[in-house]
């Protein structure tokens, strides 16, 4: 916790990028050092001795979120990118594992793609893990270098939400914008997610990164879908490097989108641990300028409270006093 | 304690205002303490003018209602001073001003 605040992670991915577990593409290290320098980029931030060119283990996994950040829970959510990873980015087993072993912490997000083995593989893996490894959310990339799928195809992606809901999930998740590789950049842009959002409106569908570079286009689409919410994941480590851009985003999120859709995410381990990015947070204010000249709210502390847990929690149907119960956790 | 029926019929005097935007506002929830959230519908519900219907229409309008103590709806957050430009630019005063309304003397 962050004083009383509990805070609930919306992603983090427990990475396999180690050589073994490259494709024979023959832009594979390439896209594997893209990723690489993402994380080093942000290095300095945090300091730590992460080898991101590897697969994470859960106990380091545990160990950044849990140990040496104020995170009391949080979501691993499965990468199903399989271009130019054989297991995916962040592997199946791999995020169950983190959830296994620690139930009281960690929620397992899965993930599917129709253009990995096909639709029919998809749909029975949706099962299988929903229903095996207890799956409470699925995580989709649309983008691919071969093979990218619209979220608005009726045949390829509606089949797979109406799986999930069938099956009790009724949260699924998406990566948009920040292209993973060399894939195209349109099947990042979000527009393809308002039909699924009118289509199923008893589902919540949650948008990651804001879109980046569609922020705009993602924010007037949020603000008109209730069932669409926004996963601020990886937007807010950049707090403490680009602290105009963040307060820019949050301004326009908080004034049309509205605090109650929007969620906290870290991104790690590729982003380190969390803390620094927490503190970041949580000491970021809407400048006056900001307020004046673009009408955006200042961000108080119920809306720091909403996004960093209360919001994802209400989605997952975590009772955040009984978790503090169990938990032993008492504010700091 | 609110008058849920005239709150309802306030709800529905606005949105009749509102339908030359292709939209309206609906009810999301009362409580007891008179807070009420409302929602935007149609084309209003993305609107980035949300917030200048909201304080220069929906929010008086509802406001009046008996027992309404509080009224949110998502999308329509803006800063003090923002607000503060609306009210002052949507007062009675000053639109029944002669500058405001065009006399330019």
């Amino acid at each position: 916790m962050i004083d009383d605040i509990f805070v609930f992670d919306n992603v983090i991915h427990l990475h396999d990028m180690s050589a073994e577990n490259l494709t024979e593409r023959s832009d594979a290290p390439h896209v594997r050092g893209m990723q690489v320098g993402m994380g080093e980029m942000l290095r300095p931030l945090h300091g730590g001795d992460i080898d991101y060119a590897t697969r994470i283990s859960v106990e380091d996994m545990y160990d950044l979120v849990f140990v040496q950040s104020p995170t009391d829970m949080a979501m691993a959510q499965t990468v199903p990118v399989f271009d130019w990873y054989e297991d995916f980015w962040a592997p199946v087993a791999l995020q169950h594992a983190m959830a296994v072993a620690h139930p009281d912490r960690v929620m397992f997000c899965g993930g599917v793609d129709p253009s990995f083995k096909g639709l029919a593989f998809a749909l029975e893996e949706i099962e299988r893990q929903i229903t095996e490894l207890g799956a409470v959310s699925m995580k989709f990339y649309n983008s691919h270098v071969v093979e990218p799928w619209r979220c608005d195809d009726a045949t390829i992606a509606y089949p797979m939400y109406q799986r999930c809901s069938d099956l009790g999930v009724n949260v699924v998740q998406f990566h948009k914008g920040i292209p993973f590789g060399t894939e195209n950049l349109e099947y990042g842009q979000p527009y393809d997610l308002q039909a699924p959002c009118r289509d199923f409106p008893e589902m919540t569908f949650i948008l990651h990164h804001l879109a980046v570079p569609f922020v705009q286009e993602t924010i007037a689409i949020a603000a008109r879908f209730p069932n669409l919410y926004l996963a601020l994941s990886a937007n807010l480590c950049f707090t403490p490097i680009a602290p105009r851009m963040v307060q820019e985003q949050l301004g326009m999120l908080l004034s049309r989108v509205g605090v109650d859709k929007l969620l906290w995410g870290s991104e790690a381990g590729l982003a380190g641990p969390p803390r620094v990015y927490l503190k970041a947070f949580m000491d970021l204010e809407i400048p006056e300028d900001l307020r004046s000249g673009y009408g955006y709210p200042q961000i108080t502390i119920d809306d720091k409270r909403k996004i960093l847990g209360e919001n994802f929690a209400r989605l997952m149907g975590v009772d955040i006093e009984s978790k503090r119960r169990e938990l032993g956790l008492v504010p700091t | 304690m609110i008058d849920t029926d005239a709150l309802a019929v306030e709800i529905k005097r606005v949105s009749t205002r509102m339908r030359s935007h292709g939209g309206g506002i609906e009810l999301t929830s009362v409580d007891q303490t008179g807070r009420v959230v409302v929602r935007f519908t149609g084309m209003c519900c993305g609107c980035p003018y949300k917030a200048l219907c909201w304080h220069g229409t929906v929010e008086p309008m509802l406001s009046a209602t008996e027992g309404v103590t509080a009224l949110d709806a998502p999308g329509i957050r803006i800063s003090e001073e923002a607000a503060a430009r609306l009210r002052a630019a949507m007062s009675p005063a000053d639109l029944l001003s002669d500058e405001t309304a065009g006399g330019g003397r």
